[in-house]
């Protein structure tokens, strides 16, 4: 077992009532898995990403990773946590605009106190993988959208992560980069990484071997494919 | 249109209150320095301009060919006067007088005043204001006095004075010389006529008919040259246009041994207070100049920086205003009426903190900056248009980058452009480090010079040094005699242990020198010793060291006439071996002729500031010279007070009609070093102020890099990056902003200070420590500021930074 949440709440107070986010999730990922989360906008999609990714706290319920009880674990820990075994993929990138490619996707090892000759090698077998040396010296807004996103999926996996989290990661894709980057989500899940995704697209939630679908913070539906 | 932009301006201000208050403080706290600055300037450059033809006014001042043959400042008594007489074609007036210290006395009220025995012309040559008597003729006769206002009231209670009979101690057998008020002068303004000597000459009395020295008329002997003489010259002649009549008269007139080493000049009296003491005014104002013009410069960058900072929170009502259809243009000036209202608002500050820091900045500079309520509409104008100057200047640069941001970004809030301005600010934060950093090593290097000073050992022990004016001066032997007694009374105190009467006490160099030929030197070219009258007790009062010999006849007996003590420079100059030097004789030289047998040998000490070094320096007795000016006490540790209280009974019982006037020689001696001591307080203050301003420049440029780089704290966060790691991103940035304001400020430090240090003799070694320091210390202060401030963006949660995309 990977991860298990357990009747997870999350809640905001707005004036004298609660607004819930999240209500009672309970979800168990075992390692391997593909996932994707779908819902309408507001349902708590991104929340639930966070809240796995231990970004964001919950107001209630039990979240063990890999046993470890998270709920109880102080920030510190968490971010240990996090930094060892999660990647994050974004909408939007997230690239730092100020650094090129190569040192976007370095960062990671950096904040992991890697050894320098060690870092050069990851990367460089980073780059060679995802077939973008050549524009290891480029800056983000050199790019095309594809390949930033490709950059963004690259810094996610160069600390062989257990587990890719995945926020919308075609969103601002066209359909055929879109296409070439879920390829590549479905090549990494054989290869053993654990993905969750969350997406609005039915096309891109059928790479999932699970989809989860959420309303009002709710699990409405699950299924299995 | 521009009440619009005012009214948005004063919206945006109250909005971002925060950023708004550190803005105006910024500014304000510059603008406070740079007006104190500017009135202390404007008040030096006035000192003697309201002088009546303030251009016209000379001083004539005397080279000497042969050192210590009489002062700079003064010259012969009737020189002055005579070239009026030869030349009225050329000089319209002159004025010369006899500054002398004594006791002025009306009724049973006894003081002790400066008096200028001298010419009567001086309060229409120089247009004095009077308050009471005749403008026409001030003096009515040589029994008249002239006195000031303030003198007046102390004397009688009022400034109506005219013909109250006032008495002027002279130094003749005990006498008194009484004269009757005939004018009262308005209090005289810094002016370099009456003020030369930097005393308060409170009492004016006419030369002609004078008592006052057993010689009658100090102004009539042509060997007389210790007559201080200004000379007012027709319009259009020249200082260079006297020098041959000059040449002339003293051919003419004055005796052969003074003609042949004596060149006069002319001085300007116009500028000779800014050039007086080799330019130390003149330094003083440049000094603060630029001070002043530095910390507006940092404050304007401040400004800048911080305006700047602030303004992303702002890019997205640009964009929108540029879509709804505003041109750049209208940005610009939206920008530009909000920095001047910015600059309005920190200029009525600083008037504000103008009168609130007043007192503070007249009492470190010892000036005296006048009160808001006297300036005129000149300086009202002036200033007005100087804040909205400064509100345009610091306004400019950000309203021209910010209103060049391109829509589809700046609507989404995003900054363009924030590598390009990056450089532009960072150098600006360099530039104001450097600055800092120069001004900071500056302080220090005062500070350890003026303690340098004040750690000499300058030979004599200047602590629990009392030093009592002696009064009455009555320079014979009578007189002597009667403040040895007077003396003797005292010291049956048991808190005086030693006491001594003397003219001279260690704050100068003695104005008056001995011509002495050595033993067994045939020729009669002398050499001139500046020569201290003093008691046999001196040393022991002073705790002067003596190499050989003894102290005149101390711990003797009786007195021997005839006998002179010289320190070791002395006797190094003089050819003679400190050994066998005691019992020569040293010789004046003919016509006068006579002998000095040499009593004893002192160890050099500082007899006058430190920095004029030791010279040749000789002692003769008070009883074979005939004058004294103080009595001076050496005191057991124990209770100040209680001992000051028991003397000066003591004196009211042996001198009943004489002032008590004490002060201490430790006192006296930090008043020699008052230059160093208020740049050193004033290097204090621009140290702090300094600091705090690039403070608040760092704090915007921090401001700003943060939000621009909020988003990549929050990709780092999620990367795995720590707090820490986050601060230390910051602080590597800035580290090398300061690594190079060191890089640049410590050489240029180094030079400027080295330039400083080139005017003392006696001078520390500038070392590597304080530019550590400083270094460090800037390093330290910087990356705690940058800390705190990153604190909170290092530690707030990445996804809401995140979602804000």
């Amino acid at each position: 077992m990977l991860l298990d949440l357990k009747n997870i709440f999350k809640w905001y107070n707005t004036g004298g009532s609660r607004t819930f986010v999240l209500k009672d999730i309970n979800l168990s990922v075992e390692q391997g898995e593909f996932i994707s989360i779908m819902g309408p906008s507001g349902s708590g999609k991104s929340t639930l990403l966070n809240v796995i990714g231990m970004l964001d706290d919950f107001n209630e319920g039990e979240y063990f990773f890999l046993e470890e009880p998270v709920h109880r674990l102080k920030d510190k820990q968490k971010s240990a946590l996090y930094k060892q075994y999660v990647g994050f993929v974004f909408q939007a990138y997230h690239l730092i605009d100020e650094l090129t490619v190569y040192e976007n996707i370095e960062t990671p090892l950096l904040y992991q106190d890697v050894k320098s000759s060690a870092r050069k090698a990851m990367v460089a077998d980073m780059l060679d993988r995802f077939r973008i040396v050549g524009k290891k010296d480029l800056f983000p807004n050199q790019l095309s959208g594809g390949q930033q996103q490709l950059v963004g999926i690259a810094r996610a996996l160069i600390a062989d992560p257990k587990l890719i989290l995945a926020d919308e990661p075609t969103g601002n894709l066209n359909s055929k980069q879109g296409e070439e980057i879920m390829q590549l989500f479905r090549q990494l899940n054989s290869e053993g990484v654990t993905i969750i995704q969350v997406t609005h697209s039915e096309k891109n939630a059928a790479y999932g071997s699970r989809i989860i679908n959420l309303l009002d913070g709710r699990v409405e539906q699950e299924a299995e494919r | 249109m521009i009440k619009n932009y005012f009214k948005i301006a004063w919206r945006t201000i109250k909005s971002r209150r925060f950023y708004s208050v550190v803005n105006i403080l910024g500014l304000s706290a510059g603008m406070v320095f740079t007006l104190l600055i500017a009135a202390f300037i404007r008040d030096e450059w006035a000192v003697n301009r309201s002088l009546r033809n303030a251009g016209n006014h000379y001083l004539v001042r005397s080279n000497w060919k042969v050192k210590n043959m009489g002062l700079d400042i003064t010259t012969i008594a009737p020189l002055a006067k005579a070239m009026k007489e030869e030349y009225p074609g050329l000089v319209a007036n002159y004025y010369r007088y006899n500054p002398v210290v004594n006791v002025v006395s009306a009724g049973n009220n006894y003081y002790k005043e400066n008096i200028a025995i001298g010419d009567t012309s001086f309060i229409s040559m120089y247009g004095f204001t009077l308050v009471q008597g005749n403008p026409q003729q001030p003096f009515r006769d040589d029994n008249s006095a002239v006195i000031t206002e303030s003198m007046a009231k102390k004397l009688f209670g009022k400034t109506d004075a005219l013909n109250q009979r006032i008495s002027v101690q002279t130094l003749v057998n005990n006498e008194k010389q009484d004269y009757l008020v005939s004018a009262v002068l308005k209090d005289l303004p810094r002016n370099s006529v009456t003020g030369l000597v930097k005393d308060d000459y409170t009492v004016f009395v006419p030369t002609t008919g004078n008592r006052y020295y057993a010689g009658g008329d100090p102004a009539v002997p042509w060997t007389s040259v210790y007559e201080i003489a200004f000379l007012e010259l027709k319009e259009g002649v020249t200082a260079a246009d006297m020098q041959s009549p000059f040449r002339q008269v003293l051919a003419k007139y004055a005796p052969e041994n003074i003609r042949n080493n004596l060149e006069v000049e002319l001085v300007p009296v116009r500028d000779y207070y800014r050039n007086a003491d080799n330019g130390a005014v003149q330094k003083m104002i440049t000094t603060l100049a630029l001070t002043g013009g530095f910390i507006l410069l940092m404050a304007v960058i401040n400004f800048i920086n911080i305006s700047i900072g602030v303004s992303p929170y702002r890019l997205k009502e640009i964009g929108l205003r540029k879509v709804l259809g505003g041109n750049r243009r209208q940005l610009v000036f939206q920008f530009l009426s909000e920095s001047v209202l910015l600059a309005l608002i920190a200029g009525g500050l600083s008037l504000l903190g103008y009168e609130l820091l007043r007192p503070v900045f007249n009492q470190v500079l010892d000036a005296s900056v006048s009160p808001l309520r006297r300036a005129g509409s000149p300086e009202l104008l002036f200033f007005t248009a100087f804040i909205l100057l400064l509100g345009i200047v610091s306004g400019l640069y950000p309203a021209f980058v910010l209103s060049a941001a391109r829509i589809a970004h700046s609507v989404k809030g995003k900054m363009t452009s924030a590598t390009s301005g990056a450089l532009l600010r960072k150098s600006l934060l360099v530039v104001q480090f450097s600055l800092t950093v120069i001004v900071f090593i500056g302080a220090i290097s005062v500070s350890r010079q003026v303690s340098h000073v004040f750690n000499k050992d300058t030979g004599y022990n200047r602590e629990q040094l009392l030093v009592v004016t002696a009064f009455p001066k009555q320079w014979d032997t009578a007189g002597v005699q009667r403040m040895e007694n007077i003396k003797q009374q005292l010291l049956q105190l048991p808190v005086v242990k030693a006491a001594s009467l003397t003219f001279e006490i260690p704050d100068r160099k003695p104005p008056a020198a001995l011509p002495l030929l050595p033993p067994g030197e045939k020729g009669n070219q002398p050499l001139n010793i500046p020569t201290i009258n003093v008691d046999e007790d001196y040393a022991a009062a002073c705790e002067i060291q003596l190499v050989s010999g003894s102290f005149f006849n101390h711990g003797a007996g009786a007195f021997i006439p005839g006998q002179v003590v010289l320190n070791e420079a002395a006797v190094k100059a003089l050819g003679l071996d400190s050994r066998t030097a005691i019992g020569q004789q040293l010789r004046f030289p003919p016509p006068s002729g006579g002998a000095l047998t040499i009593a004893g040998i002192v160890k050099d000490y500082n007899y006058s500031n430190i920095q004029e070094g030791i010279e040749p320096l000789a002692f003769m007795h008070v009883r074979d010279a005939l004058s004294y000016r103080y009595l001076a006490l050496r005191l057991r540790p124990g209770n100040t007070s209680e001992a000051i209280a028991g003397i000066q009974s003591k004196w009211k019982e042996a001198a009943p009609y004489s002032p008590f006037e004490y002060f201490f020689m430790d006192e006296k001696f930090q008043s020699l070093y008052t230059a160093e001591l208020k740049l050193k307080k004033a290097a204090n203050v621009a140290t702090g102020l300094n600091l705090l301003i690039v403070l608040m420049g760092v704090f915007g440029v921090v401001a700003f890099a943060l939000i621009r780089r909020n988003r990549e704290i929050a990709i780092r966060k999620v990367l795995g990056a720590d707090t820490p790691g986050i601060i230390r991103l910051f602080l590597k940035e800035y580290g090398w902003a300061i690594t190079i304001a060191n890089l640049v400020g410590w050489p240029v430090a180094y030079f400027i200070i080295d330039k400083w240090l080139q005017n003392y003799t006696y001078r520390i070694q500038q070392d590597i420590f304080s530019y550590l320091l400083v270094g460090l210390s800037v390093f330290l202060v910087a990356f705690l500021l940058i800390a705190v401030q990153c604190f909170k963006a290092a530690t707030a949660n990445p996804v809401k930074s995140l979602r804000t995309e």
